[in-house]
């Protein structure tokens, strides 16, 4: 077991190497920051909650640079391996399909861990200096850390619920482009999902719907998450939680033994595959 | 490569050119824009944790729009403006500044505006319930343009009870009066003056207690007429000499107004001359 | 070390394809500790896939392989595998310091062995001096001997060569061949595959020569030829003549017996030999 951790750590931090490498990093920190100064352009027009609105703005630049990196750089990982042949140079290796698929994973959760942490650094100073320099203490009155750092795991969760997905799908298929495509219906699908549960419930109370298809979208559910569950955003600006802890622990661990569930298939999909 | 520099040269002096001029055109275009938001359920399934910035760009969107209606003096377009009000709402129902725009621009909009805009600041409520603005505005949505002052005063109420601050229930108290709501206005006038401690307010708030015991004691009078006529008196005077010696001289902060077709005694600011 | 029983390989029929491609058909083939087995055959012969089916890249549909006694699927049996992959695959955007690294690291090495073990290979390779550069600013040649490295690093028995002197200038082919030797004589075992039929008569003992996915010849070296060609004779005036049997040659030394300058005995040459058993003449 040890041992086998150790091979995974390997494989990891050459997929972190070769990432930081390709700027996959540096990049969007800087696409990140770019972003953030264009939109303090904006921030004149809110006088009222000021607070909520630069939250949200700092929250919404690191999903949407969590979901590019997703998307641009994870996406295609496992496909440059097999493209490029470095696969075989690293399952030459005393490493099972497996490892190489926990290690693969490791690494680019490594990558968006350091991309988060980068931003949700730069996200909390900007927070902290835009609540000393507000002078109507009501635009915004509570900055609380905590919260800040619960939101901050909320959207690393999310996202990284989002990088099983895409590890199972790259272990499944083969080629960049049909993970990508797979990948974003997989986003939309778990998007969209919550709404239409909201709706068929809402038909099949007021009987316009088989009850049979509120049971049908419940088990979909179980395989595209809610990934909005975890957006704690909100909670930054008040001091007492709106939703208990046993809640949102419930939630994490939701999340955490849904990446195990996707890890395990995508292994298990891996080692059925010929490698060419 | 000096062909290259040419024409380069070149494109670049047709770009200045040109963008100058659409540069121009667009500066001195008038028009508003404001498009229709999108459908809220494609934001919310498709943008989930983006939903909360798609509202702030609603909302920016619909500030620039108001802010170039005001500049060149144009209609506003209040359809379209409710829309996307309500989408932000719907959208972002945590932004203050939402609440805070609609209730200043769809309060000029219209009897059917303002109840849309009601409704949202209710839904408001809900989220931010410890939001005392927002039963502030409510309240001051009926009371100025609904003329529905029992609705007012118990927002009034509510928004004293999260803000702390007497000066919501002293007014909800006044406006129970003017409604002739005057047994609920006392109630309140004496809890405000439990709780004070200054005493010029508490000598304020006496006077107005005095006044609205006058006020009841006059209502009482009427109901008693009632029993025994059969019905109202057609005016106040009618009480005196067998019910009343003589009316009560009440303070000059209130006038007293009587509707004879209800009996019912109410207090009112007086109006300042203007 | 590698045993091939009865494997057969067929590759899944691909879109426009009229048929599945049969890759390997029945092969058998046993590696012993300390040989070195020469693996050639054409273009699209089946080298590839059996060294991929050794490897666990791709799985056999008959047949079994066993490889240092386990099955190819039992990861940890590669610890004592170096493989050198016909095309070399590196992240490119790594050093050869960390390529290594990661490799002995896999093998569950120290980090002060890897370091010993990096340094005798890469000076021996002549590739110290760029260790801590990129592998993407590597040369064809460079990047080779950088995959020889990352094969040896971690003092694999069995080494599992598949075409080493690809992108080598000729210094560099003999470099490594010299080196194959020298493991050769350290009692590695080695199966070797390569299309340059001078080296693989010169560095291993026995030869295993697949066509269109079966086996044509299993064996040693010298069951390849067939033995004595012929005659070479050379006559005063240049001009040489072929004598096949004794009845020609007793022929041609009766007529020209005073011209004859000198007579050789013609062997088959292993690439003469390749193609005859290739072609079936």
């Amino acid at each position: 077991m040890v041992d086998s951790i150790k091979r995974i750590q390997a494989l990891a931090k050459i997929i972190f190497l070769d990432g930081m490498r390709r700027h996959a990093v540096i990049g969007l920190v800087g696409l990140a920051l770019i972003s953030e100064m264009f939109g303090l352009i904006f921030l004149d027009f809110f006088a009222q909650d000021l607070g909520r609105a630069v939250s949200d703005f700092l929250f919404s630049t690191m999903w949407v640079t969590g979901l590019i990196f997703l998307f641009f750089h994870a996406v295609q990982v496992m496909a440059w391996d097999e493209e490029h042949k470095v696969i075989f140079g690293i399952i030459s290796r005393p490493i099972s399909r497996s490892e190489y698929v926990i290690g693969v994973g490791l690494g680019l959760a490594m990558l968006l861990l350091l991309l988060e942490a980068v931003l949700g650094g730069l996200a909390f100073a900007a927070l902290l200096w835009v609540k000393s320099s507000v002078v109507i203490e009501l635009y915004f009155q509570v900055f609380n850390y905590t919260h800040f750092i619960l939101a901050w795991f909320g959207l690393v969760l999310s996202l990284l619920v989002v990088l099983s997905a895409i590890l199972l799908f790259s272990g499944v298929v083969r080629g960049g482009f049909a993970v990508l495509m797979m990948s974003i219906s997989y986003y939309f699908i778990a998007s969209g999902l919550p709404l239409a549960r909201e709706h068929i419930s809402t038909l099949v109370q007021q009987g316009g719907a088989n009850a049979a298809l509120e049971y049908i979208l419940q088990g979909l559910s179980f395989l595209f998450p809610d990934l909005n569950r975890m957006d704690y955003k909100n909670f930054i600006l008040v001091d007492v939680l709106p939703v208990s802890v046993s809640e949102i622990s419930m939630q994490a661990m939701l999340s955490a033994a849904y990446i195990v569930l996707a890890l395990s298939v995508a292994c298990f999909a891996y080692n059925k595959r010929d490698i060419q | 490569m000096k062909r290259i520099g040419v024409v380069f040269a070149a494109a670049l002096l047709c770009y200045a050119y040109a963008f100058n001029h659409v540069d121009a055109v667009y500066a001195t275009d008038e028009k508003a824009h404001l498009t229709a938001p999108p459908s809220m359920s494609v934001i919310k399934a498709t943008l989930p944790y983006l939903q909360q910035l798609t509202g702030e760009v609603l909302y920016v969107k619909t500030a620039v729009y108001i802010g170039s209606v005001i500049k060149h003096k144009l209609n506003i377009q209040p359809e379209l403006l409710a829309n996307n009000f309500e989408t932000m709402q719907k959208v972002h129902p945590y932004l203050f500044d939402v609440y805070h725009m609609e209730n200043a621009y769809m309060r000029d909009m219209g009897d059917p505006y303002v109840k849309r805009s009601i409704a949202m600041l209710k839904d408001g409520m809900i989220k931010l319930p410890n939001e005392w603005r927002l039963p502030f505005y409510i309240a001051f949505n009926y009371f100025y343009v609904l003329k529905d002052n029992s609705s007012a005063y118990q927002y009034l109420h509510k928004a004293t009870e999260l803000s702390g601050n007497k000066f919501f229930s002293h007014l909800a108290s006044v406006l129970s009066a003017k409604d002739g709501e005057l047994k609920a206005g006392i109630i309140w006038l004496k809890a405000l003056y439990e709780n004070e401690t200054v005493q010029i307010e508490r000598e304020g708030l006496l006077k107005d207690i005095q006044a609205y015991e006058k006020a009841i004691m006059v209502q009482n009078k009427v109901y008693q007429y009632k029993q025994i006529e059969g019905s109202f008196p057609t005016k106040l005077e009618n009480l005196i000499p067998n019910y009343l010696p003589s009316l009560p001289a009440i303070e000059a902060k209130f006038e007293i107004l009587y509707d004879d077709e209800l009996g019912l005694i109410s207090l009112q600011r007086p109006r300042k001359s203007t | 070390m590698i045993k091939f029983n009865n494997v057969s390989k067929t590759y899944t029929k691909q879109i426009g394809e009229k048929e599945a491609f049969k890759a390997l058909i029945d092969v058998s083939f046993h590696l012993k500790q300390g040989q070195a087995l020469g693996l050639i055959g054409a273009n699209g012969a089946g080298k590839s896939t059996s060294i991929r089916l050794l490897m666990d890249f791709i799985r056999p549909n008959d047949g079994e392989i066993f490889l240092l006694g386990a099955e190819p699927e039992r990861a940890i049996m590669r610890k004592h595998i170096g493989y050198l992959p016909e095309v070399t695959s590196f992240p490119k955007n790594l050093t050869c310091m960390e390529m290594l690294y990661f490799a002995g690291k896999a093998c569950g090495m120290q980090k002060k062995d890897i370091q010993v073990q990096a340094e005798r290979w890469l000076t021996r390779l002549g590739l110290w001096e760029h260790r801590n550069r990129l592998l993407r600013g590597y040369s064809k040649g460079m990047q080779q001997r950088a995959s020889f490295a990352v094969a040896l690093v971690h003092n694999p028995k069995l080494l599992i060569l598949d075409e080493p002197m690809s992108g080598l200038d000729p210094l560099g082919r003999a470099d490594i061949v010299s080196l194959i030797e020298e493991l050769k004589k350290e009692g590695k075992t080695i199966l070797f595959c390569s299309h340059l039929l001078d080296d693989v008569e010169r560095l291993t003992d026995e030869v295993l020569i697949l066509h269109k996915g079966q086996v044509k010849y299993y064996g040693g070296l010298k069951g390849v030829r067939e033995g004595q060609k012929g005659w070479r004779i050379t006559l005063s005036n240049g001009e040489v003549k072929f004598a096949k049997s004794r009845e020609d040659l007793t022929g041609v030394l009766s007529e020209l017996a005073e011209q004859i300058e000198d007579i050789q005995v013609e062997h088959e040459s292993f690439e003469q030999a390749f193609l005859r058993i290739v072609k079936g003449d």
